[in-house]
């Protein structure tokens, strides 16, 4: 089946329905939003802890809750959305006059669903780092997960994966999956984690493993791992600054279940299938203030585009998106002259945007390399601070948000009159 | 009630299948007993995966000729039996004069073994043909006829193709005993008695204790274990020939080469194993580190990231040859051991041999076996949705649309691939045994996102439930009990 549609929208969790939402009330009628599971919602539908919705709501809820608000929107607008399908392929044809994106999905109900699409947002999410990409020695057994699955096995199909508990990697979902399993009767024995400081939040530190007494070892890891059908121990040792193995610390700990919770990758093999510039740091496209990418009205959003800390700052994220798809859709965009790049600089690891229009205010949002005490963010052009700000403390685990209103959208156009770029830096006092 | 057969073929790897296929043409009562809990999961599912063109063997020995003959007819055979195969051809890389010498000696001796069509390249030449190839390469033999293929699928499809013939395969039966009987033997399984007029000893690793157990000669089987990693396959276009470095005493060398099903490999390193630990298959950092290194120098710019798993197979060595041939200790016995390298491109053509052997001596106890009418040649592979174009995708979907439901995202496998890889003829109800048949759970993500679904639809079609699913043998159980409150 072949359509015509305004907005096509790949992926419906949370990222996906908040630009769904913002395209509609855009004034966005011809919309689609097109999700690969039987439901709404994406993995917020497992995270069934609470926390998510601070920001955005001003209230504590729960992933389903959360994503229900939005389901619950989606639903009162009438938008529709094509469940059980998934979308195989991008296509641009920019020497079509209109609907110039093709998305081919798959679906159990039409076979092949061919979207003629003006706008198309890209919000399929993350996955999970493997103990593959790790390449960690040792037998294959079972009893080995990465903090997700195990996450979902417990939360939507009612089985405990494991009851003596190591976890490799101190990410958010490991820490939510060490509270979870103790509270169903697992014993936790570690979180291990490579790195001399943690890859979780620090509510998340305090609340899943401080609040719980289960150890975090940093500079910590998973060297070997034993048994034959089902996971018997792990070796651990200390690591140096360098990340080698420090000879006579390892030590031998029996488990029957190895969580992994070593990192999030934004999902973009559909990406790949069109030619959009990528991030290298980020994993995701390289996008504009409106989170287009350099493929004029393909946008990203959310997770896919960089992994977030929190899901508030997914909604805001994608609200922007799909404004600015319905705007291209309904040929309310301004038309970009030019874009002036954004770069990370020093202990700045990435920004998104990675380039601005400068056509109105916006933000930039970055995470940190390592950890930083007392210090500022410094926004430059050329020479020129636009914007500083301080911080008391900046970690990787936390996006920091560092706001360009008009005042400074003017100062920097003033000194970025011809060539010129704006570079993000961050430095401790 | 012990069961009855005609010929009894011990271990259902490769050889064990494709025997038990080629048995399967004539009017005889064949049973397949395996020790694991499905088919190809000692060396026949960890290997190289290598069509091999056969220049490497002995003029005159076994393998050589096994070699040169599989070779040719894997093409037709996965056509048939619908499983992977790409003829890509391998480069044997020289990096040094002595190198050189070893390619020309290769070139000789696959000249006497009578591989077609090899040329000896230069560096240069080499090179244009593998633009990510070391600047070191001073030359190379190129055989086009060796190829790749996915050394588990072809055993599955030996295995359903014998099966759909009438062939039992029994699995999770590994051999206790074996006693002489005036007819033949009386073997006792895990849990079964299976008379049999003839013995066919492939049992791999195992194969001195099986030959021991029925009388046979004494078989010294020495262990390699060979590291393996694979890459995603968004970098199985990085090398598009099998790139063998120079072989040495240990074995042919690390090689980089796509495999089958689009992904990159690289591997194996070979280390002895110690006589009484059979199935150590643990990777080490030690010998992933090797064989990058070693993948290195055939391909500098080979990527030190983008591995989704490593794996490690062992292979059963005994002398410098294949035994292949009826006891001459144990009458009725036919030994097929030490099948190490190049066994998975020979399989086929010892079949067809080791068939003929134990029909002789069916013949000679009395039994005149028939050639079937009704044997079926083909077997119809499962769907591949991802190698599918839109139009065959649409059609597929409108016969049932569990094909289009897709379950795993990583290597685009469907709801209805999955049920049709657990529809038989052999059905293995694990989650690798599903991952083997139709690749959900194969790709970058290692079934992290798609094993509750999988373990639904194996609950679904085999009744076993949610909880007890397992990942492969017994004990590899998913499920750990119920929470309270939890699905029921």
């Amino acid at each position: 089946m072949i359509r015509q549609v305004g907005t096509v929208i790949v992926g419906g969790g949370p990222a996906g329905l908040a630009a769904a939402v913002s395209a509609y009330d855009q004034g966005e009628r011809s919309l689609v939003v097109i999700e690969r599971d039987t439901h709404l919602g994406g993995i917020l539908q497992q995270c069934i802890h609470n926390g998510f919705g601070l920001q955005w709501f001003k209230e504590e809820l729960t992933g389903p809750e959360y994503a229900q608000r939005f389901i619950d929107q989606v639903n009162e607008r009438g938008i529709e959305t094509q469940l059980g399908t998934m979308v195989l392929e991008l296509q641009y044809h920019p020497d079509r006059s209109d609907y110039t994106k093709t998305v081919l999905c798959l679906s159990p109900q039409y076979g092949v669903l061919e979207l003629h699409a003006r706008s198309v947002v890209l919000a399929m999410g993350c996955r999970e780092r493997v103990r593959g990409n790790l390449k960690t020695p040792g037998t294959r057994p079972a009893g080995i997960y990465s903090a997700g699955l195990a996450q979902k096995l417990i939360n939507l199909e009612g089985i405990m994966p494991g009851h003596e508990v190591v976890i490799l990697g101190s990410g958010d979902i490991g820490l939510i999956m060490a509270r979870r399993m103790t509270y169903e009767g697992a014993h936790v024995k570690m979180v291990c984690e490579l790195m001399p400081y943690s890859a979780g939040l620090p509510r998340n530190i305090q609340q899943c493993l401080i609040d719980e007494n289960i150890p975090l070892y940093l500079s910590t890891t998973v060297i070997d791992i034993h048994g034959r059908d089902r996971l018997e121990g792990v070796t651990i040792a200390n690591v140096d600054d360098k990340r080698n193995v420090i000879k006579g610390t390892e030590r031998y700990v029996p488990c029957d279940t190895l969580l992994l919770s070593v990192g999030l990758l934004p999902e973009n093999e559909l990406t790949r299938t069109v030619a959009v510039d990528m991030d290298r740091v980020t994993g995701g496209a390289c996008v504009d203030e409106d989170r287009q990418t350099t493929i004029p009205g393909i946008y990203a959003c959310g997770n896919v585009l960089h992994v977030h800390d929190i899901v508030d700052f997914v909604t805001r994220e994608s609200m922007i998106a799909g404004k600015a798809a319905a705007q291209n859709s309904l040929g309310q965009a301004e038309n970009i002259v030019k874009y002036v790049p954004v770069s990370a600089q020093g202990a700045v690891r990435y920004t998104v945007p990675q380039r601005v229009s400068l056509t109105k205010p916006f933000s930039v949002f970055c995470r940190v390399s390592h950890p930083l005490n007392a210090g500022s963010f410094e926004l430059k052009a050329g020479d020129t601070t636009i914007v500083r700000k301080k911080f008391v403390k900046a970690v990787p685990a936390s996006m920091a948000e560092i706001a360009v209103g008009q005042k400074e959208l003017d100062k920097i156009k003033e000194v970025v009159s011809g060539e010129g770029s704006l570079v993000l830096t961050a430095q401790e006092e | 009630m012990p069961m009855k057969c005609d010929v009894l073929i011990i271990g259902g790897g490769v050889t064990g299948s494709a025997i038990a296929r080629e048995l399967s043409r004539y009017t005889v009562r064949t049973i397949v007993a395996e020790a694991r809990e499905d088919v190809a999961r000692g060396s026949s599912g960890a290997n190289s995966g290598i069509v091999h063109a056969g220049y490497d063997p002995r003029p005159g020995s076994l393998m050589a000729r096994y070699n040169v003959k599989g070779c040719a007819m894997y093409p037709e055979l996965a056509a048939k039996l619908g499983f992977p195969y790409r003829g890509i051809g391998s480069l044997v890389l020289a990096f040094s004069q002595s190198d050189m010498q070893t390619v020309q000696d290769l070139y000789q001796r696959g000249l006497d073994n009578g591989v077609p069509d090899m040329k000896i390249l230069t560096g240069d030449q080499a090179r244009a043909m593998e633009p990510n190839l070391s600047d070191q390469v001073i030359g190379a033999l190129y055989a086009p006829t060796a190829g790749i293929i996915s050394p588990y699928e072809a055993t599955i499809a030996f295995a359903d193709n014998a099966a759909a013939n009438g062939v039992t395969f029994l699995l999770e039966e590994g051999v206790r005993a074996i006693a002489r009987t005036e007819e033949g033997f009386t073997v006792t399984t895990a849990t079964k008695s299976i008379e049999a007029k003839v013995l066919v000893n492939c049992a791999g690793l195992s194969a001195g204790e099986v030959s021991r157990m029925a009388g046979g000669e004494d078989i010294p089987i020495t262990q390699r274990k060979g590291e393996y990693t694979l890459y995603d396959r968004n970098l199985g276009g990085f090398v598009s020939h099998v790139l063998f470095q120079t072989p040495n005493e240990d074995g042919k060398g690390v090689l980089v080469t796509p495999t089958a099903e689009g992904n990159l490999l690289l591997g194996p390193s070979s280390d002895p194993l110690p006589q009484d630990d059979l199935n150590d298959t643990a990777t080490t950092s030690d010998g992933q580190s090797r064989i990058f290194a070693l993948g290195r120098k055939t391909c500098p710019s080979l990527p030190s990231g983008g591995a989704i798993t490593g794996f490690a197979g062992i292979r059963a060595v005994s002398g410098s040859d294949f035994i292949i041939g009826p006891s001459q200790k144990a009458e009725g016995l036919i030994q097929v051991a030490g099948i190490c390298s190049p066994g998975l491109t020979s399989a086929p053509a010892i079949a067809e041999d080791v068939a003929q052997m134990a029909l002789d001596l069916l013949e000679k106890k009395g039994l005149r076996a028939e050639k079937k009418a009704d044997f079926i040649d083909t077997r119809e592979a499962i769907p591949c949705v991802r190698d599918m174009d839109w139009e065959s995708r649409e059609a597929l979907c409108k016969k049932d649309p569990d094909f289009g439901r897709i379950v795993c995202r990583c290597e685009t496998v469907t709801e209805g691939q999955i049920r049709r890889a657990l529809r038989g003829p052999i059905v293995v109800p694990t989650i690798d045994g599903v991952k083997r048949r139709c690749r959900a759970g194969m790709g970058r993500c290692q079934g992290s996102f798609c094993t509750p679904r999988v373990m639904e639809i194996i609950s679904e079609e085999t009744g076993i439930p949610f909880e007890e699913v397992r990942k492969a043998q017994k004990g590899t159980e998913i499920g750990q009990g119920r929470l309270k409150g939890g699905r029921s």
